[in-house]
Formats: structure tokens, sequence, C-alpha cells
């Protein structure tokens, strides 16, 4: 089997809020309480993470979608970029080769055609707002939101922001 | 690096953040009256506001400074997320205390955000839920080990704060609204309003955003409004209720067209506008600052550390019970730090058996931390 007629990877679906808004989506993981937006080219690509769907297949509807050339290079980046953010299922392995190939590929192709720039995958993190504000010292109510793991909780005096573990796991608490 | 005008008071700094947030909560907001660059400057301050969300959905077709318009965007994002997040645990919330036969009252978050033109124009934090006294316990042990479902629940006994007769009136004025498949219990329109000011005045009204919650609630309240019972009971309450009102259409042209009070006649005390732009322009606030702990080992900190804990005229006078009227602050800010350094030393035996039972987490331990009374600020 050729590279490019490779399967797509099955997206993860289990402790994740997805929010659709205009060209991008937005996903929470209630796991990690990690935020990320994912850019139009990204979002097509996990959308197409089925573990049916070939990789050549998902590169075609990128060319479609942005009517400029696009091939497998592209969705293998973007898978690349999904599966750091957690956001493929869990255990999910991706063919080295391909991914060291696609990043080479992409900058020589890059060098040569700027306008393929928007095609590329961006998998960004967002961050909270709160953490913006949190200085030397964290709130209970941003502790909650495990922001501020490790400042004292000026509103809670005498505690501290710590990370649960066990089945708490995930959630931090002043303490 | 955005550039930070020397001679711009905290006051200037505030009617930035008013002018940000002007009428933000509506449906059609009035053009934004900030430029770019005014809006790099002034960043801090408008992210603190807790109001970056409907910052950005005013602001998102300037050409911001790169960092203001990350920041301000990231925030707009997080929210919509956080929105979705606590709808769907606030539905599970209410499922697993009617399971044991107890009718909580949602307060803040969605029974406010619900108002605005999107849930996620209005950041998130925990879910704050209102129980009879006698059930909290009931209540608490429901909830226990549930925070995979819930997430945080700030669960308050009764709502003391409101300064109502007796909680069975607030229930029998409650209000049922749809979220998705549960019927949510939040506050009747009359004692919504009355707690998201007392709720801003007892912060000391250091967030823009809560005076937009007053806009909004103003806004929005139904037919039959009742003016003469949000503002019942004694002097002091109905002052702070009044003012606060009276506040949200001076900073931030809410309209008073069901309530009685005139917007251009009728006087807020000297002192009190001012102290809310000074709080929304502040460089530095306690919330974010160091620890008192902290300060005490470090004396060249303490002199800063006890300007910040100063309390502002506003939550002096709510602290104290006072009402807001022209005599000068000054008793009430002293009568202030009295009430909180009694209340300090009142912890201070749990804080030390706290100290000796070691350090808990990650990082340096403080055992003491500052004079502050109340509970958390939560959105």
């Amino acid at each position: 089997m050729k590279p490019t007629e490779t399967l797509m990877p099955s997206a993860r679906t289990t402790e994740l809020v997805v929010e659709e808004l205009p060209g991008e989506i937005l996903v929470y993981d209630l796991k990690r309480h990690r935020a990320h937006c994912l850019n139009r080219t990204s979002a097509l690509v996990w959308r197409h993470c089925d573990g049916r769907t070939p990789v050549s297949e998902v590169a075609e509807v990128l060319e479609d979608e942005y009517e400029v050339p696009a091939d497998a290079e592209i969705v293998w980046l973007a898978l690349d970029r999904l599966r750091k953010a957690k956001l493929l299922d869990d255990g999910t392995e991706l063919p080295a080769e391909e991914i060291s190939h696609s990043r080479r590929e992409m900058v020589q192709k890059l060098a040569v055609v700027g306008g393929l720039s928007i095609l590329l995958p961006v998998v960004a993190s967002i961050r909270s707002p709160l953490a913006a504000q949190a200085g030397s010292s964290t709130t209970n109510a941003q502790c909650n939101q495990c922001i501020g793991v490790g400042l004292p909780c000026s509103d809670r005096p005498g505690r501290i922001c710590v990370a649960r573990t066990g089945k708490q796991a995930g959630t931090c608490r002043c303490q | 690096m955005p550039r930070t005008d020397p001679i711009q008071s905290e006051e200037d700094g505030g009617r930035s953040v008013a002018a940000a947030l002007t009428g933000a909560w509506r449906h059609q907001p009035p053009p934004f009256p900030l430029d770019p660059q005014t809006v790099g400057d002034n960043l801090p301050a408008l992210v603190r506001s807790g109001a970056s969300s409907l910052i950005w959905r005013r602001a998102r077709d300037l050409d911001l400074p790169d960092s203001a318009a990350l920041q301000l965007r990231d925030a707009y994002r997080y929210d919509t997320l956080q929105a979705a997040v606590h709808e769907s645990r606030i539905g599970g919330t209410f499922a697993l205390l009617r399971d044991v036969g107890i009718e909580p009252i949602l307060v803040k978050g969605w029974a406010v955000a619900r108002l605005y033109p999107e849930v996620g124009l209005r950041p998130y934090e925990d879910i704050d839920l209102c129980v009879r006294p006698a059930e909290h316990a009931r209540a608490a042990a429901a909830l226990s080990g549930r925070e995979e479902e819930t997430g945080i629940v700030d669960l308050h006994k009764g709502l003391p704060e409101l300064h109502r007769e007796s909680l069975q009136m607030v229930y029998d004025r409650s209000q049922t609204r749809r979220l998705g498949d549960v019927a949510v219990r939040i506050l009747g329109d009359e004692d919504h309003l009355r707690y998201m000011c007392i709720h801003m005045l007892r912060h000391g009204a250091y967030r823009g955003l809560w005076l937009c919650d007053v806009g909004v609630v103003l806004e929005s309240v139904g037919e039959g409004f009742d003016w003469d019972y949000v503002v019942a009971g004694n002097r002091p309450q109905a002052s702070w209720v009044r003012c606060t009102a009276l506040l949200a259409h001076r900073l931030l042209g809410a309209s008073l067209d069901r309530t009685p009070i005139d917007g251009a006649a009728d006087d807020l005390p000297g002192w009190l506008a001012p102290a809310v732009l000074k709080q929304w322009g502040a460089r530095e606030h306690y919330m974010g600052s160091s620890t008192m702990a902290a300060a005490f080992r470090n004396p060249a900190g303490l002199a800063r550390a006890l300007r910040l804990r100063w309390p502002n005229p506003i939550q002096a006078t709510v602290g104290v019970g006072g009402s807001f009227n022209e005599f000068p602050r000054l008793p009430y800010q002293l009568g202030e730090c009295v009430l909180r350094s009694a209340h300090f030393i009142t912890q201070v035996p749990r804080l030390l058996r706290r100290q000796s039972a070691g350090p808990v987490g990650r990082g340096e331990h403080h055992p003491v931390t500052g004079p502050q009374r109340g509970g958390s600020s939560g959105n």
C-alpha cells in the first residue's frame, strides 16, 4: 500500500467539548483541562479522522476546499499536530517517515509557492484569560480551573492551589 | 511592547475600560470608541475587567496590536468553550441534587450569561448554587466525589448577602428557565438584580464585567418588574442597589427605563464613580498579588501589600453596612480594617495548625495570607 493510501486514524471522541466558530473549531479537553483552536485545515483533517477514509482522499478534499494543489504531506502534518494535542485516539501511531518527510516537503513547497501557507494546519493552544491575570497568587475560582497550581490562594487564607490525584485527577483545589 | 503612558491615572485607565464596555452586552452595541493604540495601552486593565470576550466582539475588526488581538480573541474562544462545558455540567448538577429532593437556585454564571447575545461572551468559573441551610450538608454529600460531572460547585447556605427577610421569600419569587432538557431554577428578576448589585459592591467593584451584568439585567427584566421590591429592606441596602443601577447608567449607558431612577437628575455620591473607575484602572490588585505571609517575610514589600489591602471605599461601606451618601468614607475604611483584622486574628490558630501540618502541594507553602473577609469573587 502506498503511503497516500494509508487510512486516516480515528479522532478522539471522549471527554472533549467541541464548538464550531466561523473558520475554526474550538476543542476543550476535559481530561487535561486544555483548550485548542483548530484552523480550517486542521479542522477539516480532524473531521475526517474516522479510521476509514484514505489519507489521499482527504488531500483531495483539501484541494477542492482551497482550490490550490494539496497533497498528503499537508494531511500528515495536520495529523502530527492533532496527535501532539491528544486529539487522536489514545495510542495512535503515525508513520515517523511520513511525518518527517511531510515537514521537509512543506518547508520546500512554501519557499516556492507562498500561497500555500493558507493550507498550513494549525492546532493552537488557547490560554485561559484568567491565566493572564494570575500573578504570584491565584484565587479559589482560578484554582478550580487549575490556573495557578502551586500558588497560594489569595482568597482562601493559608491554602495553596494543588492538583488532585487519584479519582479526582485533572481537578484542582485550594487546600 | 505596548506603550505605557506615564501620566495616565488609574481613573483615566478606568475610563477606557468604561468606554470599552459601554452597551457591550447589547445585540447591537454602539460603535467601539477606542482606537487600537488605546486598546494596546490599556490591555491589562481591559483583560482584568473580566470582559475580554465582550471587548473582542466589539473590537475584532480593528487593526489591534498583535498581543491585544491574541489575548482578547483567546479569551473569546476560551469563554465560548467554557460556556459549553458549564451548560452540560449545570444540568448534571441539578439532576444530582433533585435526585435527593433538593431544589437549588443557580446564581451568577449561566443565570446572567443567558441574557447576553451569546453565552460565551461572559466568562464562567465555578457553579454557584444556593440551597436551604438545613439542606446544605445533604447537598454537599450528594455532590461529593462527583466533580467529574459537575465541575466545581460553590454551594451557598442560603443567600444572606441578599438581605431578605427569609429565604422562603427568595424561593417563592424564583423562576425556572430551560437549559437544554433541564429546568434551571434561578432568582426572580428583582432578587437577581439586587444580588448582582450587592455582589459587585462586596468585591469592591473591581471587575467591569459585574457592572455589565447589572446593565444586562436592568435591560432584560420582564413585565411586572417591581422596583420597590428590589430596594426593599433597610436604607443602606436600598442605597447600594439604587447607586449601582445609576452607576451602570452613568458609566456604561445602561437603560433605567424599568426603574423610577432619573438617570440625568438623580445624584450619586461624589466619591462613588471615581472609586469604581480607579478600581478598573488599578495597575495592581490584592487578588493578583503575593500573600501577606510572603510580605511579612520580605518587609520591603510589606508597605505595598498593606497598601493593596487598604479597603476601597465601596467595599468598606458595604462591609460595615453603611449607606452610600456624601459623608467621608474614611471612618468606614477604618471600621472595615478593624473587622478584617478581627477576622484575621480568629483565623490565626487554624493557619498555625495548617503550618505545623507541613507544606501542601507544590511550591512554597504560605500559611498566613492577607486580612481578607468574604467569600470567593467568582463570576
